[in-house]
């Protein structure tokens, strides 16, 4: 993944920043997944045995291929036999599956899995850290949006049984990509942008042999990104479109080489299939899961675990709570800081993400209020919009959350400490302030020259770019401390 | 089945049978919409669930659905089922004595193999 460092840090020390992080990811994850890690071949999370079954049965299949050197059967009767069923119609996660191949070998399926779920835990926070520093967040703001979505409710929910699901490891990667292709970060001119298809027709490969769903909506959250970028800077958007459309040929050509006969066998194989079997509309966020946490989370109360029980798609898809704090937090920061676009695009992300999980019509504290249309209800009719089932949408949802917050808390960090900020980051730059002469205006003009150190998503070309130097003062360092 | 998901784990744990009846997966049915578990058990499918599920005190709703007019295949039925699914072995959780035993020994003969409280019968090749 070329690009750009982050600001503060050279490469070498980036790395060995995300080094540590993921070591601190792993301990968050291990934390979480204790109880399993007591017998990892035989525990599982209650409440969904029949999915753990079944992909235990998966990872069997996959490592069975492996043991005999060869890829496992897009088709197969080892399942109902003699008709078989379709690989790809189902969440055999063939990638996983084939990497933990030796772990399923030698300690058994369920050993798989209890280090996939964990690997799941903590690769998706660092993911989100490491995409969050590629666009110019602070250590501690990478770090809150990290684990905000790596260890995210939907994601803890999702880990009852949902493997697939519950590894989010590449979404961040493929919204990173995507929106680097967009914003014109992929250096190089065109060569750059195929270089960076290529990387995201590879990401969306990888997606797809793990969970189609999760590819999709990720998909559609990069169109919403993409949407409020371009509807906030429209003059840059003729600039970047021979690139984008150059990016998006590579991705196609790397997708099509390593996923297209899969696929092809999947729509036009045998055993291929119509629709999804369930309900439609059925498996949505409760508007009220919004702020009822599970008994799965610390903070829930009896009467919210109890609510949390009765949702009418299991506990497995009880995937919307973030809870008032963190809802709060957010619309604050939008409100405060709408003008900084990497935090409007998250935060558009996030509301329209959040508003398409609850379904085509409003489920509220339990109640069916079918009068009651949203946006889904327009998509949920359509031939690939029709198979997903809209509650997943909470997990790409809770990454824009995890994002915006992170970047806002570094717009607010500014607000909140600016001269404990200022002596800290640029004390050749900012002088005390009563003296210096380009601050009569104290704390307003303070602020100023500490965002001097912020980066601001400036308009043109869609690059991260530092806001011009009001204060002329002695050098500074070129890569001051984080 | 979607519901009863015991002989799934048994496969992943031991790798056997290679190959099995039903299952828990999404597959189209017959007209083609898909369909958790395609297109279901056959009804001798379901019958052998039930017989197994009373042997083995396990619900019967669970894994199996009974007919609504309570009529059971006959044992033609079954052979002819076997023979359709293209069996190899049947291989039985349950005791001898139970009515899953008793039904599987009627049908197949004596149980070739014992291994405590399994049940095999090889088929000759279809």
């Amino acid at each position: 993944m070329g690009g750009d460092a982050p600001l503060a840090t050279g490469r070498r020390g980036e790395w060995r920043v995300l080094l540590v992080a993921g070591v601190y990811c792993l301990v968050g994850a291990f934390v979480v997944t204790m109880w399993l890690w007591r017998d990892p071949a035989s525990r599982i999370v209650a409440a969904n045995p029949f999915d753990s079954d079944q992909f235990t049965w998966y990872f069997r299949y996959d490592a069975t291929a492996v043991a005999h050197l060869r890829l496992p059967a897009l088709i197969t009767d080892g399942m109902n036999a003699p008709q078989g069923i379709s690989v790809m119609w189902n969440t055999f996660m063939l990638l996983p599956g084939m990497l933990l191949a030796p772990v399923t070998l030698l300690a058994g399926p369920q050993a798989s899995l209890t280090a996939l779920m964990t690997a799941g835990f903590a690769g998706s926070a660092l993911a989100m850290i490491a995409v969050l520093r590629r666009w110019g967040a602070s250590l501690p703001a990478a770090a809150l949006g990290g684990g905000v979505y790596g260890f995210s409710p939907a994601l803890i929910q999702s880990s009852l049984g949902h493997y697939d699901l519950q590894f989010a490891v590449l979404p961040p990667l493929i919204a990173d990509t995507a929106l680097r292709l967009a914003t014109g970060r992929c250096r190089g001119g065109w060569r750059g942008a195929a270089r960076c298809g290529g990387w995201l027709g590879l990401l969306a490969a990888a997606q797809l042999f793990i969970n189609e769903e999760l590819l999709f909506d990720t998909g559609v959250a990069v169109v919403i990104m993409v949407a409020v970028l371009f509807a906030s800077r429209p003059r840059a958007t003729a600039g970047r479109l021979r690139d984008v459309l150059t990016g998006l040929a590579a991705g196609t050509v790397v997708l099509a080489a390593v996923a297209g006969y899969p696929l092809w066998m999947q729509f036009l194989g045998p055993l291929r299939q119509q629709g999804i079997p369930f309900t439609p509309d059925f498996y949505k966020n409760d508007l009220a899961g919004l702020v009822q946490p599970s008994g799965y989370l610390l903070a829930h109360t009896a009467s919210s675990a109890a609510f949390a029980r009765h949702f009418q798609g299991g506990l497995p898809e009880y995937l919307g709570y973030l809870g008032w704090p963190l809802l709060a937090v957010l619309a604050l920061v939008t409100v405060r800081f709408w003008r900084l676009l990497p935090l409007r695009v998250m935060a558009v992300a996030f509301v329209v993400l959040a508003t398409f999980s609850l379904g085509g019509t409003l489920l509220a504290g339990g109640d069916e209020h079918g009068l009651v249309k949203l946006p889904w209800y327009w998509l949920q009719t359509l031939p690939v919009t029709g198979s997903v089932l809209p509650d997943r949408f909470s997990i790409v949802a809770d990454g824009a959350a995890a994002a915006a917050l992170a970047f806002g808390f570094d717009a607010g960090s500014w607000l909140a400490w600016p001269s404990r900020r200022l002596s800290r980051w640029c004390p050749h730059r900012c002088p005390p302030r009563p003296r210096h002469p380009c601050r009569p205006a104290g704390r307003r003009r303070s602020l100023a020259c500490g965002s001097r150190r912020a980066r601001t998503f400036s308009s043109s070309p869609f690059r991260w770019r530092p806001i011009p130097r009001r204060c002329a003062g002695p050098p500074t360092p070129a890569s001051p401390p984080r | 089945m979607a519901t009863y998901t015991a002989p799934l784990r048994w496969a992943a744990d031991t790798g056997q049978p290679a190959s099995m009846i039903g299952g828990y997966f999404m597959g189209p049915t017959w007209a083609g919409p898909a369909a958790t578990d395609g297109n279901g058990l056959s009804s001798e499918a379901m019958y052998l669930n039930q017989l197994w599920a009373q042997s083995a005190r396990v619900p019967v709703a669970s894994v199996a659905t009974l007919p609504p007019n309570q009529v059971y295949p006959d044992a033609a039925q079954m052979r002819a089922q076997f023979a359709g699914w293209k069996l190899s072995a049947v291989v039985a959780d349950t005791s001898p004595r139970s009515a899953l035993g008793r039904y599987l020994t009627g049908l197949l003969g004596p149980p070739e193999a014992r291994a405590g409280q399994v049940l095999g019968w090889r088929l000759p090749r279809q």
